[in-house]
Formats: structure tokens, sequence, C-alpha cells
């Protein structure tokens, strides 16, 4: 009943379902376009019957060196289409494409610190904390950093947790 | 002494008597021979009570009390007096000292006993039972009381504990509770009262202490046989075995009680907890470091708690859900046929086992459980509850208590955060949906009684989903229908719709409810965010396709054009342009007198940006347009009840209003055409309908500022020659043959309709009187601006008095219900509008051409009859429009006055909104019409007529 496909502009049309809800932030144009434009392979949107729209993924690859790695840049399910295994379809997706189309070292993304119920998700999937990230939310919230180490990452160095909290200017890249 | 003994009878007697004053008396005279005796004084106090004289019967008895008494009868009266809760303590220090005195008095220790336990003083109540079971040992119920008061006060030194008041020696006195209760059993001295209420006791202090070997001891021995329930027994004790480590054994026990008695939960519970370690998520977690919580001691447990086994090993392997189902099917197999079948356990417990399951598998699927390691593979079946609660129903489905069943044991939502979509969620659109299927079916379709109820149910629920979104668009919805435009927006904007969405979602949502309530500065706002998206794309649609080259996403490039394509052909970009058009168009003029010459400017200035903005086709005459624009709204956000409008925005609210007959309810969502992805571009036949209204209606508006900008020309000729290929294009979107307007609008039924075919027919007068400005002379040209003038007239008078009619007849709460206050909003603000600056327009060189008349000037002049005639007909329409216009305010004055239950109805904070709202639209609504009568009859005419 799922089809998980590429993500194109027109999914902008028919993504409310997904994007009413309330943790999922619409973004302005520019940004949709420029995850299609330049990481196409990394967005990817989950259709129901009738071409519904059910969750989507975006993300990108990037770094340097041991910091080159896939990084989850939205991650929402469509309320009714939840508790069925769908995010992790789309994760495993989005880390294969890390592993077997780029080589990354691991996959990052950000949480706020708030929404325990996706930092339980995530650590499901395999995530861990990397470091804290101060007022990554507006300036509101903090974000934490996750991070899983792809096969690439032999001795899971990627993992290695950071004690001190950083603001986001100091991210190596956002 | 004999004689003391007959003064004190003959004061009882007035007692029974019930005299108080012969008491009062007696015991007055009584004492002035025994002047200090006790009783005859408390008995005095107590007459007097008796006869209200409360002061001074406390002020006798306080001086006794403070003698100490040690009297029994004497404290046994004072104890009457004092009897109210403020002179306990009063009444307990007299006691307590007369206990000092006869400390073996085995009355009043009794009686002190009694005020402690009232006091919930559990230290000295158990103080006082130990002093009384000292006095007589041979009696047990004084221990029980002690043990009872030793339990009472660990609670107690529990709660202080975790309050931080101290406390903290609850185990020391639960130690002592138990070492007596045990003591007592042992005696066998629980022959008072039920023999089990005294081991339940027992019971509930050992299962406290983790001391379960005991508990299970004591349950086993001959004490057990209190147990009189069904069960009872064997419960406790498998409860206590499994507590022990021995879960195989009571599971066992638990299998043999529910085989027996199919129907006992707590069995069937109690085997699938041993079976499979407490997966279920109603239970609850015990403490694991060994510390006592004596706060939430309950003396009345009865072992079956539903606590989770802690000493158990890890269970929930594929063999124990194996032994489950296997228990399940023997459950089934034990009931049989017949009015046994009825028993609802066996079917309860295969639910119960696929949550059971279900949660076990999630545990380890996510490493929780470290005894499943290897075994995710070949497992017996995977958990399907859907099926289990399904069979349930199947089975009784017929019973009240089938849901209640299934909420208990399936714990469908058990965990589920606010922000979460519960599984219920859906029941609430529904029941606004029925709650507006409802509204039509009543006799008064226009009270709004049922569509406020809507609004209730739908907020009501939204304090517990504060975040669905189907519940706030529908509230959105029922907003907007109900005239409360700012708390649609505040459901639009706390849904946080913009960007994209702006073509998705803002356009059929929000700018009806906007438009059609007169909020035109919340209007402007909404549109210029909406152009910025827009426009923005517009801008940057180039980099962004240099961006998909340059990382030779090609694909992606020509995705790219079509997406820029797209939005360049949207039908809500479109419909924006034209409505920011309109919105300038109607906003107030510097100077009403000359409002005609600003307008026309601005229509000038509007035609040509439509025409820069608006996408090929939809300007261009007689082509197929349907194909220039692409309908990119998300329709199927839209509840059964509120289908899509395919009209001018600013009378979609009238337009859902008056398409609603009673008796005709609406099909289902699944049966709506707009309740599916991409129905507004889908093939069905009302998609098609749909699209072809929409764009014709477009097209319509987009017309507007050219047909305002020559019917208000002062180049008469060019205006006239313009305006004949204008009108008859408006005429063909409408669907109206020129030569049939009076018979269409005289069949016309509904008020919006109405209100645009007097669009038409005003512009259709235009061109004939700019015709007839044009040329003078021409008689028949005069004439024909007259007639046409005349339908004008008379369906302003029409549409007026309709609307008048149903504006006074509408009673029921102030909010904007029925389609009469939007249509009259809409034909304030624009087609009353559009009339009055034509008449000006008209008006002012028939005045300039009647002065220089006078003058002398230009004697030369054509004037016809005919012309003069035109020129009465102009003044006599001026006068007409003005007279409607008032009684039209008159109208909104009179829908004011009414019947106003709107804070029964929706609670006062909502109705104080809403009130607010319906005075601001009110207000607004008159204000437009007096601005219109300045416009068309002047200052000084609206003063005469008292009208400011």
């Amino acid at each position: 009943m799922t089809t998980l496909r590429r993500f194109t502009c027109d999914d902008l049309f028919t993504f409310n379902s997904v994007n009413l809800d309330f943790f999922t932030e619409t973004y302005n144009l520019p940004f949709y376009l420029q995850y299609l434009a330049n990481w196409p392979e990394y967005c990817l949107m989950a259709e129901g019957a009738g071409q519904q729209a059910m969750g989507y993924i975006l993300g990108k690859v990037e770094g340097e060196d041991e910091n080159w790695h896939g990084h989850v840049t939205a991650l929402t399910v469509a309320p009714d289409f939840r508790r069925q295994g769908l995010a992790r379809n789309l994760m495993d997706l989005l880390e294969s494409v890390t592993h077997k189309v780029h080589n990354g070292y691991f996959v990052d993304l950000f949480v706020r610190q708030s929404n325990s119920n996706a930092i339980g998700m995530y650590t499901k999937f395999g995530y861990s904390v990397y470091r804290t990230v101060i007022g990554y939310y507006s300036g509101v919230e903090d974000a934490y950093d996750m991070r899983k180490a792809m096969p690439r990452d032999v001795r899971k160095r990627s993992l290695i947790p950071i004690k001190s909290r950083i603001y986001p200017h100091e991210l190596e890249t956002d | 002494m004999e004689a003391l003994e007959r003064r004190l009878r003959s004061i009882y007697e007035a007692f029974d008597a019930r005299n108080p004053k012969a008491a009062v008396k007696l015991a007055t005279a009584a004492l002035q021979k025994y002047k200090d005796n006790q009783i005859l004084r408390v008995l005095k106090g107590l007459a007097l009570q008796r006869m209200d004289r409360v002061n001074e019967a406390f002020e006798v008895c306080d001086q006794v009390l403070n003698e100490a008494p040690t009297d029994e009868q004497v404290l046994n009266i004072l104890s009457m007096v004092y009897k109210s809760r403020a002179h306990q303590a009063k009444l307990t220090s007299a006691y307590e000292a007369a206990v000092r005195t006869r400390p073996n008095d085995a009355g009043l220790l009794t009686v002190l006993l009694s005020m402690y336990t009232r006091a919930l003083d559990f230290v000295k109540q158990q103080q006082t039972a130990m002093k009384l079971h000292r006095l007589d040992r041979s009696r047990g119920d004084y221990l029980w009381w002690i043990v009872t008061s030793l339990v009472l006060q660990a609670r107690a030194s529990g709660q202080a504990g975790r309050s931080g008041k101290g406390g903290g020696n609850g185990e020391k006195l639960l130690q002592l509770a138990q070492t007596m209760a045990a003591k007592q059993l042992e005696e066998n001295r629980s022959e008072e009262g039920d023999p089990v209420n005294a081991l339940l006791l027992y019971h509930s202090i050992l299962q406290e202490r983790r001391q379960y070997k005991d508990a299970l001891e004591a349950v086993k021995g001959p004490l057990g046989d209190a147990f009189n329930l069904e069960g009872e027994r064997e419960l406790m004790v498998a409860d206590l075995m499994a507590k022990t480590g021995d879960g195989k054994q009571a599971a066992t026990i638990y299998m043999h009680v529910a085989l027996a008695h199919p129907q006992n939960w707590a069995a069937i519970q109690g085997f699938l907890d041993c079976v499979l370690t407490a997966a279920h998520p109603t239970a609850s977690a015990t403490p694991t470091n060994g510390a006592v919580q004596i706060c939430k001691l309950s003396i009345s447990a009865n072992g079956s708690s539903g606590l989770q086994h802690i000493n158990g090993a890890a269970h929930g392997s594929d063999a124990d859900i194996q032994e489950a189902e296997d228990f399940v099917d023997k459950l089934s197999a034990a009931v049989g046929g017949g009015s046994a079948a009825k028993l609802r356990g066996p079917s309860l417990a295969a639910v119960d086992l696929e949550a059971r399951k279900l949660s076990l598998a999630e545990r380890r699927s996510s490493g929780q459980t470290a005894s499943s390691t290897g075994q995710q593979e070949g497992k017996p079946d995977t958990p399907d509850l859907a099926a289990a609660v399904l069979r349930y129903i199947e089975r009784v489905g017929h019973l009240a208590s089938c849901a209640a069943d299934l909420r208990q044991a399936a714990a469908l939502e058990s965990g589920l955060d606010e922000k979460e979509r519960g599984i219920a969620d859906g029941l609430v659109a529904l029941a606004a949906g029925a709650l507006v299927a409802a509204w039509k079916l009543e006799a008064t379709p226009r009270r709004p009684h049922r569509l406020l109820n809507a609004v209730l149910v739908l907020e009501a629920a939204q304090v517990a989903r504060r975040v669905s979104a189907p519940l706030r668009l529908a509230a959105m919805g029922l907003y907007g229908l109900l005239g409360a435009p700012t708390m649609a927006l505040e459901s639009f904007t706390a849904l946080d719709i913009k960007h994209i969405q702006h073509d998705t979602l803002s356009g059929h949502w929000l700018l009806p409810s906007l438009l059609g309530t007169l909020r035109s500065d919340l209007a402007a706002q909404l549109l210029a965010d909406c152009l910025r998206m827009f426009e923005d794309h517009n801008r940057d649609a180039g980099d962004t396709v240099l961006a998909a080259f340059q990382a030779s996403s090609f694909t992606k490039v020509l995705e790219f054009v079509r997406f820029k394509e797209r939005l360049g052909q949207s039908h809500t970009r479109a419909v924006a342009y034209c409505e920011r058009a309109v919105l300038a168009l109607t906003s107030p003029p510097d100077f009403p007198d000359s409002a005609a010459a600003q307008v026309q400017d601005i229509a000038a200035g509007a035609v040509a940006q439509l025409q820069s903005c608006l996408p090929a086709g939809v300007l261009a005459v007689g082509q197929a347009t349907t194909s220039a624009l692409r309908f990119n709204e998300d329709l199927n956000t839209r509840p059964a009840w509120l289908p899509p409008d395919s009209g001018r925005p600013s009378l979609a609210l009238a337009r859902w209003w008056s398409s609603q007959p009673a008796q005709q309810t609406s099909h289902g969502y699944a049966r709506c055409w707009w309740g599916r992805t991409l129905a507004a571009e889908s093939v069905s036949p009302e998609a098609e309908a749909h699209r072809a209204a929409a764009t014709a209606a477009l097209q319509r508006r987009s017309l507007l500022p050219s047909l305002i900008a020559d019917a208000t020309s002062a180049d008469h000729a060019a205006a006239a020659v313009s305006l004949q290929g204008e009108v008859e294009r408006l005429a063909q979107l409408q669907g109206v043959a020129l030569g049939e307007l009076s018979e269409v609008a005289a069949s016309q039924q509904h008020l919006p309709d109405l209100c645009e075919l007097l669009c038409l027919a005003t512009f259709v007068a235009a061109s004939s009187v700019q015709a007839s400005l044009a040329q003078p002379s021409e008689e028949a040209l005069a004439q024909k601006a007259v007639l046409r003038l005349h339908t004008v007239d008379s369906f302003v008078s029409a549409l007026s008095a309709r609307l008048s009619g149903e504006l006074i007849g509408s009673g029921g709460p102030l909010v904007a219900t029925g389609d009469a206050v939007f249509v009259a909003a809409a034909f304030a603000n624009e087609e009353a509008y559009w009339l009055a600056l034509c008449l000006q327009a008209w008006t002012t060189p028939l005045k300039r051409r009647r002065k220089g008349k006078k003058a002398g000037a230009d004697a030369g002049d054509v004037s016809s009859v005919a012309h003069e005639a035109l020129q009465e007909k102009l003044c006599g329409s001026c006068q007409s429009l003005g007279t409607h216009l008032q009684g039209l305010r008159e109208a909104l004055k009179a829908r004011n006055i009414g019947e106003d239950d709107l804070a029964l109805q929706v609670g006062s904070l909502l109705a104080e909104k809403w009130r607010q709202l319906w005075s601001w639209f009110a207000h607004k609504l008159a204000y437009l019409i007096t601005a219109l009568m300045f416009t068309i009859l002047g200052k000084s005419a609206v003063d005469a007529t008292r009208y400011a």
C-alpha cells in the first residue's frame, strides 16, 4: 500500500495531509527546490492509495574527510499513517544512500530536546546523542545532534560524544 | 444525698418533658443549696444550651471543665454540650484529665479511644487501645485496633517523608504491626467480626514489606480457610507465588481458577502476567530498589493488584507465547456453547493476548527485551490485535460493554501524546458533520444553534487534541460560515499555513471568510503574503533551474520549469491578483463627492496590472480558457459539509448558505468529488464543472476594472464602444442573454446570483448611458438608457426588499447567518458602489450641461425631451438607490435587536468575541451604506435626511 519514490515539486501541492501536522515545518520554496536540485536521491516520498502523501524524508550529504556524512533535514509521517514503520523505511533508505551512493562515515540529524517521541524513535533506529546545539531552534530551544555510524566508520569514531555544548554558528555545516 | 437525688430526678424529668426552661429553674434553685455541684452545673449548662442561650451554657460548663471533672456522668453531659467539632479538643482534654485521675477506668478510656479515632490521632489511638487491652487481655479486638493504628501511623510517616516533613520510621512501625498481627493470628484471636478482614490486614502488611513467603504461609495455612469468595484464596496464593519467583506454579493455579471460572478476569490476567511478563501497557512498574512505599499501602488490598511480578525470570519467549495461546484456546473450549458462549472472558483474553504480543514485539524491536535476542526469526505468528478486536466485536458487539471492554483490554491509546492523532479523533469531525446535517433537518435552518454546537464540539475536542489539523480546519470552516473571520484566522495561524500552502489552502479556506465579512485589512494582508510567494518564485525560478543544471539533476531541470509554469498559471494566483485589484477599487475614496474620478484612475491602473499578471487566455476574448489555469487547490482538506466554491470569494459564504436547502444532507466524505488527491484537476464531471465555473467567475472578476473605468469615463464615445464588447462578454460568462436579463432576474431564487445580476445590469445600463451621453441628440439612445436604468432600479428594489426582509426576519443569536447578511455586505461593498460611482459620474456632466444651459451659453446645444427624461431618470435612480439603502440600514439595525441567547449556545467567552465581531461587521456595513449615500446624494442631502 506504500510506494516509496523520489520527491518531486508536484508533491508540494499535495503534501498538506503531512504538513498540516503540528510537528512538520513548511519551508519556503527555495528550500525544497535546493534539496531537489542538489540531492534528489536524498528526497523521498511515501505515497499511499490514491496518490495520498503519507510521509517524506529530505536530506543531503555534506562535510569533508571523516566528516563526510548524510544529514536528515526533515523526516515526517502524516498522523494517519504513524506506527506502521514508515519512518524506519525512509530512514533505512537515507542510510542506504549515504552508505552505498556516497560512502559517508555517518548520518546525523537534529531534534528538539522536547521531542521525546522523536528522540526515542531515533534511539531505536540506532542513533545516539553526539552533542547539544544551544538555541538551534529559533534561539528558543536546544537541539540534540544525533548520529549513527555507517560501515565506513569502522571504529565508530564519529559517535564519540562531545560533552561541551556548542552554538549554531560553531557547526561545521548547517 | 437523697434530697439531691430528688432534685436531679426532677431536672431530668424537665428534660424529658422537653422543658429546658423548667430544668434551668430547677437547677438554679438546687444550686442555691449545692453550690459547687458539678452535675447540677452541667445540667444547667445543657438546659441553657437547649434554650439557645449558648454563651451562658459554655460559661457554666467551661468552669466545670477547668475543675478537671472525673465523674463519668459529668463528662457525659459535658460531651453533649461540647458535641460540635470545634469543642472536641476541649472535651478531649477533659477526658484526658479524668483518665489521669482514674487510669484504669475502662469506660473513660473507651470514650477517649473513640475521641482519638474520630480525630484521626493514630498514635494516641494506639496508646489508648493498648491501655484498654492491658485492662482486659481476653479481648482481641483492641489488639487489631492497635495493629491498624500502627499501619495508619506507618502510612502517615511515609507521606510525611515524601513531603519532606520528617517521618521515616514507617518500616519499624510496620514491623511492629506485623509481629502483633502474626501473634494474634497464631492465637486465633480474630473470632470477632470477619476473620478474612484480619487476614487481609496482615496480608497487606506483608505485601508492603515484601515478605511474600510469610504471607503465602498465612494464606495457605488454616487461617486461609476463612476466604469464602470464588477463587479468592487461590488467586492470592498464585499472586504471592509469582512474587516469590515461582511463576510456573502461580500460572498453574491461575489457569486452574480461570478454567473453572472462565469469566474470572483476574485469573486470566494473572496467568498472562506470569507467562508474558507484564508486557501489558496498563501494568504499573514496581520499584526495584527495595524502598517501601508506605504511602501507597492499601489496607484493603486483596492480593490481585495487577502489579508487575518482579521476581520472575524474563518471559515472553516464543514458547511462552505458545503457552499463552494454548491457554486462551483452552479457555474458549472450557466455555462451550449455549448461554455460556456469552461469557466475555475468553474472547477478551484473546484481545489481551494480542495486545501483549504486540507490545512484546515492540519491546523486542527496540532491544528492550534481553531474552528475545535471536528469537525474531521463525516466530509462531505476528500479533494481530485488529483481528482479535474484530472477532470480539463479532461475538459480543451486541453488548453495551463491548467498547468499554476493548478500551480496557487493548489499552488502545496508552501513552498517546496529546499532539498525536487518537484512534477516535475522526469521530469528532464526524460528530461536527452530523450536527451540520442535523441543523439542515431542522425546521428553521437559519437558526444556527446546531452549527454553534458543532463549533463547541470541535473546540472541546481540541482541549485534548491541541494540534489536530482536521479539527482546526473544520472549526475554521464553521467560523467562516458563521461570520467570525478573526476566529477563522486564529485557526489558520495556528495551523501555520504559509509559503506553497498559500496556493493550495489559503485561497479557498480563508479568503472567502475575510472578504465575505468585509475584513479588507486582513484580506489585503493575506493576498500580499500569497502574491509574495508567487512573485518570489517567479523571480527565483531561474536560479533554481540553474542550480539543477549545475548539479546535473537534469530531470529536475524539466521539473522546475514545469513547476514555474504551474505556479504561473495558478488559479489561486489569478484570483489573488483580481481580488487585490477589487480591494483597491473599493478602498474608501478621499472625497466621496469625487469618488468616481478617483476610482476611475485606480481602475485604469488595475487594468494594466491584470493584463501583465494574469495568465494569457484569462483576459482574452473568445478563447477556450479553462486550460489557461492550473487548479492547485488541495480540496481534499475540505469536509463533506463544506464543498469548494466556484465563484467569486466575497460571495462564497453567501452561496454556501443559499445552497443549503432544508432536508438535504450532504453525502459522506468518501462520496465527495473533492475528497481525493488532486481532486481540483481530476477528470470527474463535477471537477470539470467546478473548473469551468471558477474560470468564468475569475474572468468576470478580471473584467471589472475595465468595466468600471469605461463606465465612469468622461470620454463617453470611446467608453460606450468598449463597454459594448465588455458587457456582451460579461453576459456570456454569466450565462445570460442580454435581452432576457429581466426575466432571468425575476426567476432568480438565490440572493448571491441576484446580486451578481445587478452587476451585469449596471454595466448594461452603463453601456447605454455612455452611448447616450456621447450622442445627446439621439433620442433612441436616451430612451434605451432610461429603460435600462429602470431595469437597474427594479433590480435594486427587488434585491433590497429581499435583503431587508430576510435581515429583519432572521432571529436567533447574533452571529452572521443566512445568505442575506453576506449578500448585503457584498452589495454595499461592490454592486451598490459600482452603481453609485456610475450615477455620480453620469450626473456630473448633466449638471454641468444644465448649468451651461442656464447661463445661456451654447444655446444651440440639443436638449431633447428624451434627454431630459434621462436626466430625470438618473436623479430618480439616485433617489431610489438612496431610499433602498436607507431601508437596508434600518433592517440591519433591526437585526441587532432580537433574541440573543448566544452565550447559552457557546459560552460567555466565545459569545463575547462573537458579539464584538457581529458588532464590527454590522457597523462596517452601516458605514459603507452611509458612504454610498454620500456618493450618490451628496453631503447636504444625506445630512437633510439625518443619515450621517
